[in-house]
């Protein structure tokens, strides 16, 4: 088992490496005859980027790719892990969105580890994924490769859930010029530039993306006043570049940097529904985000299977956030502002600050490499080290940035004792700053049933170290005369454990037909203990007796068991007709604590959805024109409102071409048949259509 | 033959039997180099060659009697034609250097090694030839134990490889396949042969000519016939290891031991007229078994691959 070359379409997958011109390099004395049978050439399909037979991995997987991402009609990248199955993805506002792997997860997507180009990007300070900042455009994505369950083995920490990883196309791929406009409903506005080109043995592109949008519409509820008008818009502007260098015969860098920013709204223009968002409490503002990174792969290929790479990124976190809130005597409706020094001894009417100004970095260094051992046995083994930096003030009540510096090492053997067996036996070894040590096995039985078809049995443990902001939390509004703490709202005693989960699978999978299409069918049971929580603390001590004894814990306190069936298909019947599904169904034990001081909970199964189904249809009429037809289906799933939903999505095209080039002209609808809250009631998914015209050159 | 030999011959038992014939071992690797006188021909600064004189070296190191070798750079032998043409056996290494010796008419008994089929045509009874080149009946056989179901093959084949064309048809006829030839005469025309795989059989096997598959046109070849998934049969190791799913071949140290095995043959038989050429007879397959895994293909090791192509090549 190789995951992170993962894919399970022939066509698509394979990187283009540029050549330099002419002859082989490795011995100018060659004679021309003895050239063309003994001189070197350049390795083209490698361990990492073949596709892994579907028959030998030791995990369920979706692959998403191109062909998907364009029939999708998606217009930013959660929406499309939900063609994953099991996936469910939910929306805190018009700029944030959650994605979750059976539910276990919140508005910050903890439990997946995300990574681009393998380049982890979850957040060190809250372990999310800020997907409306990532510096990437879809139109240069090449594949999502979705690996369902846990996979610390493999692809380290937070790989708790599931593993996202998004592998963008090779510079090689995307030479000459590009453009894309789209324009839809929500004042949607993006542009998209793209330049490719070849210098000598470099391959490169620059991309350059600017976005905005006025987030969800403004929601009236009956018998409310006002209508809650929540300021989510947000403007983006993004520059990435990625460079493709074939430094010899068998030596490759990858060069990567880019760059995010822009405005982001955050709270309330009016509130109109009961008072649990208070345009008081969270007034409308910008924050403003700045995101950059950079990355360094060296590759050196020694056989189609040896191969060594070498990871170097930075990443970089700027959120500029804090906002001021309406005078204490507003937000408490007091008919006299003296009357705040009687409630709160010592203090003045005055507006509260809220400081969330986050700053982060990343520096992490990976070592891999794949070998044959020997005809049976094959081995991937490397070593990690990361180092973490998040300075929050506002977050953790210190000044002084806090660090966690993590080390990994790995390995994985895949081993076919007889011919219709293969043993996939891996561990890992970490250590980091919050947690100490922990130890993840990983053990994996296929056996093939006939020439196309496979079953599995895996047994996985992960473990997810709490992030910075569960273990050092100290989050507080303030007096904006003095800085001064006024009402604690988050506060963790620190001290926490990792997350663990076990996981076990039994699954089926195989090819159909001539090979295009395949199957993958598991039931699983996954065990999670210690589960980081964060309950209101009912009884929690406040620096003045009137304020609301309460705030947000952080607490290993839960345990949950999921278990259920999964199925994700794909059909090609031809090179015209592309089907997709995805469908789960969990059944889920354990409580979730809503409370503490008293304890109170409510049943997991209210956060994970029964059912969650996707299904995707994608045709070429021929001439140009295609069509595609999306449903997705979640089942009850409470958070602050208890309902299912089941969306449609429409996508018309045309390809055309001209002189000099080719376009596409697109017309998508989303949420076609309904309208519905999902998350938050505040936050209304209404059918919006989107156009877009696309010209390469 | 000598009077160690007789001596030998005649004491079966004794001490001094012994040392009679402990003497005589001493002086045997003397008595090949008074008889033979065998130069091998090579251009040192290639490392093809190099690497054919370390198999060469390595198989005459286990001969019995030993054969005393020596060792001629090519850019010295142009003055050396009269030493040349006093060899009992010359042994060159190349196209260039038998053409070489051809042109300064070295009159020696000789055995040019890694040279192309097309080469061989023309020269003298003196001449034998090793083939640099896979025999085509070996290379269908591979095709056929590797990939039993296959019915059709699509051969890709350059102007140098022309020549091969109608031993390949026959290769293809006892192997019971239906073969398609496809003519590239530059790397443009790689996309046809492709396109022809795709149509029927989706296995193509291409035949060495590096003007047309070359470092820069290899990536072109490899990856079309992957996205069509096509099984790309190749005729090196180099182009396995690029991405070919599979090839029969001769490392040049194999090379070196075959030629070392045939001066051994030709010496000891004392032949006035060598033998014709002859291909390879000491090959290996190579299996790009990530590759096969990706492509869905059940291939066997190496090492049956092997067996089963002598076998079918009626070797065994």
């Amino acid at each position: 088992m190789f995951l992170r070359s993962v894919s399970a379409r022939v066509t698509g997958v394979a990187v283009l490496l540029s050549l330099g011109p002419g002859m082989a390099q490795a011995d100018e004395s060659m004679a021309l005859g003895e050239q063309g049978l003994f001189g070197d050439l350049p390795v083209v399909l490698t361990v990492t980027r073949l596709p892994q037979n579907i028959l030998e991995v030791p995990a369920s997987m979706t692959v998403i790719d191109r062909r998907m991402i364009e029939a999708s009609g998606a217009i930013d990248i959660p929406d499309l892990l939900r063609l994953a199955a099991g996936f469910q993805i939910a929306h805190a506002g018009g700029n944030r969105t959650s994605v979750t792997y059976h539910g276990m997860s919140d508005e910050f997507s903890r439990r997946i580890q995300v990574l681009v180009d393998g380049r982890s990007i979850y957040m060190p300070a809250n372990g999310g994924v800020d997907w409306a900042d990532i510096p990437l455009a879809m139109e240069d994505i090449d594949r999502i490769e979705v690996l369902r369950g846990p996979n610390g083995v493999a692809f380290g920490a937070n790989s708790f859930m599931g593993v996202v990883n998004i592998i963008t196309r090779h510079a090689g791929e995307t030479r000459g010029t590009f453009a894309k406009l789209v324009g839809g409903d929500g004042n949607y506005r993006r542009a998209v530039v793209r330049q490719g080109a070849r210098l000598g043995d470099l391959d490169f592109r620059f991309t350059l993306e600017h976005q905005r949008d006025d987030g969800f519409d403004d929601v009236t509820f009956p018998g409310k006043p006002r209508p809650y008008s929540i300021k989510d818009d947000k403007e983006s502007t993004r520059l990435s570049f990625r460079g493709d260098y074939r430094a010899g015969v068998n030596d490759y860098v990858n060069l990567g940097f880019g760059l995010n920013q822009g405005p982001r709204g955050q709270g309330y223009l009016s509130s109109g529904s009961d008072g649990n968002f208070d345009v008081d409490l969270e007034p409308a503002f910008d924050a403003y985000n700045r995101r950059h990174f950079q990355q360094v792969k060296w590759r050196r290929i020694l056989s189609s299977e040896d191969e060594i790479q070498l990871n170097i990124y930075h990443n970089y976190t700027d959120t500029q956030a804090a906002y001021l809130t309406a005078p204490i005597s507003e937000i408490l409706d007091l008919p006299d502002p003296a009357l705040v020094p009687l409630i709160f001894p010592g203090v003045t009417d005055q507006p509260l600050f809220v400081q969330q100004h986050i700053k982060a970095e990343r520096f992490d260094i990976e070592l891999e490499h794949r070998l044959r051992i020997n005809e049976a046995l094959r081995l991937v083994w490397g070593g990690e080290a990361r180092y973490d930096e998040v300075q929050a003030e506002g977050y953790l009540g210190q000044e002084d940035p806090i660090i966690n510096r993590l080390y990994r090492g790995f390995a994985h053997s895949e081993w076919r004792f007889a011919p219709a067996w293969l043993l996939n036996a891996g561990a890992m070894v970490e250590h980091n700053d919050i947690v100490g040590m922990n130890f993840s096995p990983r053990l994996a039985l296929n056996r093939r049933l006939a020439p196309r078809h496979a079953m599995r049995l895996s047994y996985t443990r992960a473990y997810r170290t709490p992030v910075i902001l569960e273990e050092y939390a100290d989050y507080a509004q303030q007096l904006s005369s003095d800085g001064s703490v006024f009402n604690p709202l988050w506060k963790s005693s620190g001290g926490l454990d990792p997350e663990r989960i076990d996981a076990y699978e039994f699954g089926f999978m195989g090819y159909l037909g001539d090979s295009r299409s395949q199957y993958d069918l598991k039931v699983f049971r996954e065990e999670i203990r210690d589960m980081v929580s964060y309950p209101t603390d009912l009884n929690f001590p406040k620096p003045y007796a009137n304020l609301p004894p309460e705030a947000l814990v952080f607490e290993n306190i839960d345990q949950v068991r999921l278990q259920g069936y999964e199925l994700q298909l794909k059909l090609e019947a031809d090179r015209d007709t592309m089907l997709s599904l995805g469908f789960s169904r969990v059944e889920s034990e354990g409580t979730v604590t809503i409370t503490v001081n008293p304890v109170s909970t409510r049943s997991i199964s209210q956060y994970v959805p029964n059912y969650t189904a996707s299904f995707l249809l994608d045709h070429h009429f021929g001439a140009g024109w295609s069509g595609s037809m999306a449903l997705y289906h979640t089942d009850h799933q409470k958070f602050w409102h208890d309902t299912a939903v089941t969306t449609m999505d429409l996508r018309m095209a045309k390809r055309f071409a001209y002189a000099g080039g080719e376009g596409t002209f697109a017309v998508s609808a989303h949420n076609v048949n309904n309208s519905h809250f999902d998350y938050q009631d505040e936050y209304l998914i209404e059918p919006r259509v989107y156009a877009s015209l696309e010209l390469g050159f | 033959m000598d009077v160690g030999n007789n001596r030998r011959m005649h004491c079966l038992a004794g001490i001094a039997c012994l040392r009679w014939a402990f003497v005589s071992l001493l002086f045997a690797p003397l008595l090949p180099a008074m008889a033979a006188g065998v130069v091998v021909v090579t251009d040192e600064g290639n490392t093809v060659h190099q690497r054919f004189v370390t198999g060469f070296e390595q198989q005459i190191r286990g001969f019995r009697p030993a054969l005393a070798v020596r060792y001629l750079s090519s850019a010295t032998a142009g003055n050396a034609r009269e030493s040349l043409s006093e060899a009992s056996l010359v042994v060159t290494v190349g196209d260039g250097i038998a053409r070489q010796l051809r042109e300064q008419g070295v009159a020696a008994p000789t055995i040019n090694a890694l040279v192309s089929k097309v080469e061989r045509d023309g020269a003298s009874n003196h001449v034998s030839s090793l083939y640099i080149d896979q025999p085509p009946l070996r290379m269908v056989s591979l095709v056929k134990v590797a990939l039993p179901d296959v019915s059709a093959l699509t051969i890709g084949m350059g102007e140098s490889t022309r020549h091969m064309a109608l031993e390949i048809e026959a290769a293809c006829k006892q192997m019971r396949l239906v073969c398609e030839t496809v003519l590239m005469r530059d790397s443009t025309e790689i996309e046809s042969a492709l396109e022809q795989a795709a149509l029927s059989g989706r296995v193509l096997m291409v035949l060495p000519d590096p003007l047309v598959i070359n470092a820069a046109t290899a990536k072109a070849l490899i990856l079309g016939a992957y996205m069509r998934g096509i099984a790309l049969v190749g005729y090196s190791q180099a182009l396995v290891k690029a991405g070919a799913l599979m090839a029969v071949h001769s490392t040049p140290e194999q090379l070196g031991m075959d030629a070392a095995n045939v001066v051994r043959e030709s010496v000891a038989a004392r032949q006035a007229n060598l033998p014709d050429g002859r291909y390879p007879g000491i090959f290996s397959v190579s299996v790009n078994y990530q590759l096969a895994r990706a492509l869905r293909l059940d291939m066997r090791s190496e090492a049956i691959l092997e067996q089963l192509v002598r076998r079918a090549e009626g070797n065994e």
